[in-house]
Order: C-alpha cells, then structure tokens, then sequence
C-alpha cells in the first residue's frame, strides 16, 4: 500500500519511541502497540499536512495522548495490582527488572490523566507549558495533577518499602 | 534535580526499556492471557489476481526456504497459488488498504488460508506457521462471512494480533480475491471511524464445526 509521502519513514524511525512512551501511559505492552497504532492510523489521512509543520512528532504525540486519555474503556478494564504483593517474586537477581516492574505497578495506580502528566514530565521532559497544551488544559492543572500523582506515589512508595522490610524482617 | 525526581526518571526509563523486550521474555503468561481473551479478526481487502489456470485435483507442497523465500504452495494442474513468506511489506505501517473487490463469489471452488504468527524474536513482523485449503461448505462459509462484513477504509493492522491470514479466493480457473485478516486481533473501541472489527471466529475452526 502506498502511503503519504515520508510516513513510512517517520514510522521507522519513531515507533520505537511512540511504543515506549505508550507503554508508560498504558501499562500494557499489547495495549501500548494498539495506542501508537490507532494513533498512527489518525495522522495518516493528515500526513502531508503534519509532515510540513513544525513539529510532526509532538503532533503524533499529541494525537496519542489524546487516543489514550479519551479511550474510556479499553485502558482502564486492566488488571490491578496491589504494589506490594509480589514483592517475593521481584526479589531476584534482576535489579533493574524490579525497577520497572514496580515503577509499571506504581503507574497503574494512578488516574489516567495523572499518570500522563507524571510520563510526560519525567520520561519525555517536557515543560509543564508544553505538558498544558498536548493536554489541552492549563498550566495550573498541570501543576496540581503532577503534585497529586506525587503524593500518590510517594505513599505507594512508603508502602511498597514498608511490606518489603517486613518481608526481611520475618524471614 | 531532586533525588525524587532522579529516581522517577530512571524507573520511568527502565519501565520504558520493557516495550522493547520480546513479549515471552517478561510477560508470556500476561500476553497468553491477553491474546486469549481476544476475539477478534480485522479484515482488509486487497484486489488481486494471482493467476489464472484449470482447477484439477489439488496438493499441498510445503517448501521451506531461507529468509524471505518460505513458501507453502497449493498447487494444482496449472494452477498454483503461494503463500507468500510475509503477508505484507513489514515496514507498512498500515495493514492494508481496501483496493478489490467487496464481495468475492459466494461459493468458491477452494480458499487457500496463508497462517502467520509473529517472529519470537521480533514480534513486529510475521512468518508463515500453516497453510490449509478449505472447500466445499467450509470455504462456502469463509466467503459468506466476507461477503456480509462491512468495508472501511484504512485497515489498520494490529501488531498485537495473536495471528495474520491471506485467504485466497479460488472459483473456477482463477484465484478472484485475496483477503487479509488478523485472527484474534487487539481490540479498541475509542473511535468510530477506525475501530470497525468484521467479528469473524476464525475460520478454521468455524469451518471444522461446519464440516
């Protein structure tokens, strides 16, 4: 199938991030391809149009964020984990596995958009300015949903350290 | 930057790093989970001729190759119908888009059914697993469900798919159609326009419990 022009291209060489960036948001590695996919299948009638912006990939990323936040079934019939019941499991030696696993179930926890801000912030580095447009809201709100997923994961934190010295403890 | 914020940010990266592993690496019992809750099969339709020749008895010649040349042939007295290796140009981001006929003869002398699962490697991209031949009321009822599925244009392809297929429509001395679907597909029902699923069960097994 021909596509618009350079979309196969700009598909090879950023899906790759796309798919990372939607796994942040979804939890979900088949959940993330469906994301970037659907994300991708909206820009494609658009292509020549976005391709001569400024900045196609923000566009792509703005579209995915919107297909995430706006998708009110699909993402959020997934399975929830307590952060502290395999805490057994993760303790191998698979350091940096442990991490992500944890960071993925701390995640899960967290309100969509929270959890949106949270990714965007601090996986892709973007301002909180730049945060309030892809998401289409104020600065402030961006400000205020970023504290609250904080809190949140510092307490998922606090509990998670928690079951875990009690895990050492009775051992 | 805050200790805090350093630690988010390398969870976060490691988090990320996962999308990349090969799904059996970390989640094979969640993705076997996943898949099996799928039910789903996604259809697009590419025109296609593929060759034109008399219909006699047929056999199944399953011939491995190297990369790229894995081929299982149907053939018959003039007429051979290949399963190619992949069952699109992997680097399409797009399945495919609508560019054939609509409908296909109701009652086709044989439907070939190209199987694809992806690589354990790289599981953007797919490999010939099986070919069958359906006929009779088997490939009768593949047909019938194609021909009362809706049409939507673009397809998009889901690389979650448990499986891919070509369905190759023979009548006569021709091959008239050639349909691409995803058995078992993933599923998302945010947009009206481009989440269009042609619920087919897969056809295989439907045809099994038709026969």
């Amino acid at each position: 199938m021909d596509g618009p022009t350079g979309f196969s291209d700009y598909v090879a060489q950023q899906r790759g991030a796309l798919v990372r960036l939607a796994y942040l948001l979804a939890a979900d590695r088949d959940a993330a391809e469906d994301l970037v996919q659907t994300a991708l299948v909206r820009v494609w009638p658009r292509w020549e149009r976005v391709s001569q912006g400024t900045n196609p990939h923000a566009y792509v990323r703005k579209v995915l964020l919107s297909v995430f936040l706006n998708a009110r079934r699909r993402w959020s019939v997934r399975e929830v984990l307590h952060p502290g019941l395999e805490l057994e499991d993760t303790r191998n030696a698979y350091g940096h596995v442990d991490e992500a696993d944890l960071m993925m179930r701390y995640l899960r926890q967290l309100p969509r958009r929270q959890r949106a801000v949270i990714v965007l912030r601090y996986y892709a580095d973007l301002s909180e300015a730049d945060i309030a447009e892809v998401l289409g809201c104020s600065p402030g709100t961006v400000k205020s949903q970023s504290a609250k997923a904080l809190v949140k994961l510092r307490a998922l934190l606090s509990v998670g350290t928690q079951l875990s010295r009690q895990v050492e403890g009775g051992r | 930057m805050s200790k805090e914020e350093e630690l988010l940010r390398r969870g976060l990266t490691a988090a990320a790093s996962r999308a990349a592993a090969p799904p059996d690496l970390f989640d094979k019992v969640a993705g076997a989970r996943t898949r099996a809750r799928r039910n789903r099969t996604r259809l697009a339709v590419a025109g296609g001729t593929l060759a034109v020749a008399a219909v006699a008895t047929v056999t199944a010649v399953a011939t491995l190759g190297g990369s790229g040349t894995t081929q299982v042939t149907t053939a018959a007295a003039g007429l051979t119908a290949s399963c190619p290796a992949t069952p699109a140009d992997p680097q399409h981001a797009l399945f495919n888009a609508w560019r054939g006929p609509t409908r296909v003869d109701p009652a086709p002398r044989r439907v070939l059914v190209c199987s694809y699962v992806p690589h354990t490697t790289n599981p953007l991209t797919w490999r010939l697993a099986a070919s069958t031949e359906l006929t009779g009321p088997r490939a009768a009822t593949v047909a019938g469900r194609f021909n009362s599925a809706p049409t939507a244009d673009p397809r998009q392809r889901c690389l979650s798919a448990g499986h891919e297929e070509l369905w190759f429509f023979m009548t006569g001395t021709s091959t008239t159609a050639e349909v691409r679907a995803q058995i078992g597909g993933c599923g998302y029902a945010d947009d009206g326009t481009h989440a269009v699923s042609w619920r087919y069960p897969d056809p295989l097994t439907e045809g099994s419990a038709a026969s």
